[in-house]
């Protein structure tokens, strides 16, 4: 499995497990699917997100080059993490 | 007619009519056709007889939100503003509390309106000034819509205000479970304007973000100290608000003010590069703690800039102190900003339990007196007279208890040690945990609901947790329950169990037990 899919699962994983502490029933995950749009994480959990992604892959997120509605949505967050 | 923040704006209105007051959403206007839309909902006020009441903004981050605000003023009424964020039970207790029944709807609420006409079951007033009729659901209310402000004149008309009557209203989280309501005065406001605009002046060359909430009184000044001066408020969207790095820079904004949360985020996301914000001269912090650490990167990317950290309850109006960071880390308590000087327009003491004055650099609460001090809590004697009140040898003085613990150090600057309830911030928004374990209680059945601030006994909450002894509920299920009733600043992000819930020898909740247990079964 490649990095980015790998960090993708990541992801999905923290959603899935935000969506069932609240209670709410998520159809397919989509690529475009938005982190803080859905309302599932705010701004916060975005950071924490970003700790344990940095913690478990061992990289450091440098969002200064891409814009907010990029980095927010699942395919943003994952390409932008390098 | 004592001199007022809606007559200041109309003088902008006649020196510099072409002059850009806003820009929001695509749109900009002008002093001139601010005055002039907002002039217009002012008209069909009159036209109902509807003055001194308290109008409903129903608007959020569009042309209706600002032009609302500023026709409720124009006419002699106090705005009341909503977040359409808020849970509609919220809402409704809002709108019940102040007794309103007129409103200005922007698009952002229009899917609400049906359900708050029949909850609230009043005769309503709707003005949706920008909504065309075939948009707006079928409703019974009576509504005025895009088609009838074409017919309207504006005009330069202003009604009498006196200084006594009430701005704005203003509600934050109560320890009863209802929210409470903070009216705010005419003289209160232009009290805190006058001040600002000493300390830190604006020009009519500013740009100024608006990104406060509504809800949240530091919008307040971003509105009326960027008006009074004949500068332009340039409201943030949503969307860029989350990171509004490259929202500064597009909109050339001179003037940044915001939570400090929003610098950490950006710090935490490697955004704050040096000299990212060239064009900054103010950025302004307010509404929690200011850490120095994001004091000092904040300096770096924004080098022009004077960084300023800002103090004060909204029962004081907005702030009450200030402080400019002098770019050197002075290990402040906590790592923590000085809250800085209060006004010298007022007077302030910091006391102990029983209300002595505690000397230099001793902890105590402070009390503040002077006009930015509102006149109490709407409809609530019980818990203004316990909050606002007089002392010996101080004659008819009005003191406000802000139930923060400070330390005054040599030079007279006050710095933020912690509280001395169960109230905390949260993104800068007040909340008391009690209303949260109330709702929490309420939701699961049981007798014992603790909520607690996250990370646990850090100076700067992030979160809540909410603790229950062990047994049968589902986490999802109160979850879902707190989202129908609170906003989401106050939604536990957790529902963790311990085997019991430990009592301290007084019979008192024991919290710092409960937090050791936590971290004993590693939930830090």
């Amino acid at each position: 499995m490649l990095i980015n899919d790998e960090l993708k699962q990541f992801v999905i994983d923290k959603i899935v497990k935000k969506s069932t502490l609240q209670g709410i029933k998520l159809d397919k995950i989509e690529d475009n699917f938005s982190l803080t749009g859905s309302g599932l994480f705010d701004s916060m959990d975005f950071l924490n997100l970003i700790n344990e992604v940095e913690a478990s892959f061992k990289l450091t997120v440098d969002f200064s080059e891409a814009a907010p509605e990029e980095f927010t949505t699942l395919r943003g967050f994952v390409m932008n993490c390098k | 007619m004592t001199e007022n923040i809606v007559q200041r704006i109309r003088n902008n209105v006649e020196i510099e009519p072409v002059k850009l007051a806003l820009e929001v959403e695509s749109q900009s206007l002008s002093y001139f056709e601010l005055w002039e839309k907002s002039s217009k909902i002012a008209e069909i006020l009159r036209s109902f007889s509807i003055y001194k009441k308290n109008i409903g903004i129903l608007a959020y981050r569009s042309v209706t939100t600002y032009t609302g605000i500023l026709g409720s003023l124009i006419s002699g009424n106090t705005y009341l503003p909503f977040n359409p964020k808020f849970p509609v039970e919220r809402i409704v207790k809002m709108i019940r509390s102040a007794d309103a029944r007129t409103f200005v709807v922007g698009k952002e609420f229009i899917h609400l309106l049906f359900q708050l006409e029949n909850e609230i079951k009043e005769e309503i007033l709707f003005l949706a000034p920008e909504i065309k009729r075939e948009d707006i659901p079928s409703i019974k209310s009576k509504i005025k819509c895009l088609e009838d402000f074409e017919n309207i004149k504006s005009n330069a008309r202003i009604n009498e205000i006196n200084s006594e009557d009430i701005a704005y209203l203003i509600f934050t989280s109560g320890t009863t479970g209802e929210p409470k309501g903070i009216p705010i005065s005419h003289k209160n406001l232009i009290s805190f304007i006058d001040q600002n605009q000493k300390n830190y002046p604006l020009t009519v060359n500013d740009r100024c973000s608006q990104a406060f909430p509504t809800t949240f009184d530091c919008s307040v000044q971003d509105i009326f100290a960027t008006w009074n001066a004949g500068a332009c408020l340039v409201c943030v969207t949503e969307s860029e608000l989350f990171a509004p790095a490259r929202f500064i820079n597009e909109k050339c904004l001179t003037v940044w003010y915001s939570v400090p949360s929003v610098a950490m985020f950006m710090k935490r996301m490697n955004i704050l590069k040096e000299n990212i914000f060239p064009t900054l001269r103010y950025s302004i912090f307010c509404g929690e703690a200011l850490n120095e650490h994001i004091a000092v990167s904040w300096q770096k990317a924004a080098p022009g800039s004077l960084v300023i950290n800002l103090y004060g309850p909204a029962e004081n109006t907005i702030a009450i102190t200030n402080y400019t960071w002098k770019n050197v880390v002075n290990n402040s308590p906590g790592g923590i900003v000085p809250l800085g000087k209060v006004h010298p327009t007022h007077h302030y003491l910091i006391v102990d339990d029983e209300l002595n004055k505690v000397g230099i650099n001793e902890i105590g609460e402070l009390l503040i007196s002077g006009p930015q001090v509102s006149s109490g809590y709407l409809g609530d004697n019980t818990l203004t007279s316990k909050k606002f009140i007089k002392l010996k040898n101080s004659g008819n003085s009005i003191w406000y208890k802000t139930g923060d613990l400070v330390k005054e150090d040599g030079n007279g600057d006050l710095h933020f040690l912690g509280r001395i309830d169960h109230q905390v911030k949260i993104r800068g928004y007040r909340v008391e945990l009690e209303e949260v374990e109330k709702v929490v209680r309420e939701a699961s059945g049981r007798a014992f609901a603790v909520a607690l601030s996250y990370p646990f006994q850090s100076p700067v909450a992030e979160s809540i947790v909410v603790v229950l002894e062990q047994g049968n509920y589902n986490s999802a299920n109160i979850i879902s329950f707190c989202k129908k009733t609170l906003p989401d600043y106050m939604i536990p992000k957790d529902i963790v169990s311990i085997p019991f819930i430990p009592l301290n020898n007084n019979g008192k909740i024991d919290k710092n037990k409960i937090i050791s247990m936590l971290k004993e079964n590693h939930v830090n």
